[in-house]
């Protein structure tokens, strides 16, 4: 959309109350690739992952005549976006399953199952790998490694201090290098460069 | 002491990881982003116009209060002792002479003999006979026609 508005004209126009709607709409046209991709990445269904980011905005909606302006609009609804996901995956472990493992369990599964996934088979290793983080560690890898955020930005997102993401971030490479240098992974990467 | 970058750190860390291209390999749906928006709108629409279950202070306020005040009362009363099975208030009202004229003395004993007469001991009858004068028991005798020599001989 070549004429998007910045998100100071977004907010200066949604603060008119006849023009509260459409500003809304630009918004959500405008941040909600970004914010699908990393809600996605948590909850891996496509349907839930509509779910959460349809709550998302919701919440956006009912909370953006506060918004102050002092932070970014991107990461404000960043802040509210990974709050929805941890929220969302603690209910999926309160509620039909009881630990972390059964979580991880269910979300490969739905890896495996589901249509709209197109990876390779060492990307689908990767997103395996990522799952079977705590969760709070797996947002932290997927903001570093997938969205390329700094540290500051990913602070005031999480409410954690930067050393401590630094820690969280090195200890989950580390998992993730370990796991997807299995043997049998990596035979596996053999055997289809060779095809290729 | 070094200062890496995050990507030199990576590399170190774990390099095959670092090696590895960093695409999305999720799908979205054709058409979802165009819908979405229109979805959103139309679910805040509806929160908007939807009735609102959440009831305010005052409108629980103005239903708990009458349930309140009755479960007082109850319990006032029935502590009080003043309830449905406490003994009860009775106005009496004095009779008239035509009133107390028109009462048939036959009812009055009928009563009576209704009455638990083993509630009643010798002692009881006994003080109200004391208080009675020779002229009193002689005038109520000859009220009720009793044979004087009789009774006189029944004593000895």
């Amino acid at each position: 959309m070549s004429e998007e508005l910045s998100d100071e004209a977004l907010l200066a126009m949604f603060a008119k109350e006849e023009s509260r709607h459409y500003a809304f709409n630009l918004i959500v046209r405008k941040h909600q690739r970004r914010l699908y991709s990393s809600v996605r990445r948590m909850v891996t269904d496509h349907d839930e992952t509509q779910d959460v980011l349809q709550n998302i905005f919701i919440k956006a909606w009912q909370g953006l005549m506060n918004f102050r302006g002092d932070a970014q609009l991107f990461s404000w609804l960043y802040r509210i976006a990974h709050n929805e996901s941890i929220t969302h995956l603690n209910k999926m472990k309160r509620g039909l399953f009881t630990s972390d493992e059964a979580v991880t369990s269910r979300l490969t599964s739905t890896l495996d199952s589901s249509e709209h996934f197109n990876g390779d088979a060492i990307q689908k290793k990767l997103q395996q790998a990522v799952m079977r983080l705590p969760t709070k560690q797996r947002a932290v890898f997927n903001m570093k490694y997938f969205e390329e955020m700094k540290y500051e930005e990913m602070s005031r997102v999480t409410g954690t201090s930067v050393g401590a993401l630094k820690a969280s971030y090195h200890i989950a490479t580390k998992k993730i290098e370990d796991w997807i240098t299995r043997p049998d992974l990596l035979a596996g990467k053999r055997d289809q460069t060779k095809r290729t | 002491m070094d200062h890496l970058t995050d990507n030199e750190e990576l590399k170190r860390d774990a390099p095959f990881l670092n090696g590895l291209p960093k695409a999305d390999p999720f799908v979205v749906p054709d058409g979802f982003f165009e819908r979405f928006p229109h979805q959103v709108q139309a679910a805040i629409t509806s929160r908007q116009t939807a009735p609102t279950y959440a009831w305010s202070g005052w409108k629980r306020l103005a239903i708990a209060l009458p349930i309140l005040v009755v479960v007082c009362l109850g319990a006032w009363m029935f502590t009080s002792g003043n309830g449905p099975d406490g003994p009860t208030a009775v106005a009496i009202t004095p009779l008239t002479d035509n009133e107390l004229d028109a009462i048939d003395d036959n009812e009055i004993f009928a009563a009576f003999d209704e009455a638990d007469a083993s509630d009643i001991t010798s002692e009881d009858l006994g003080d109200v006979a004391l208080r009675l004068n020779d002229e009193e028991l002689l005038a109520y005798l000859e009220n009720e026609d009793a044979d004087i020599t009789e009774l006189i001989t029944e004593i000895e």
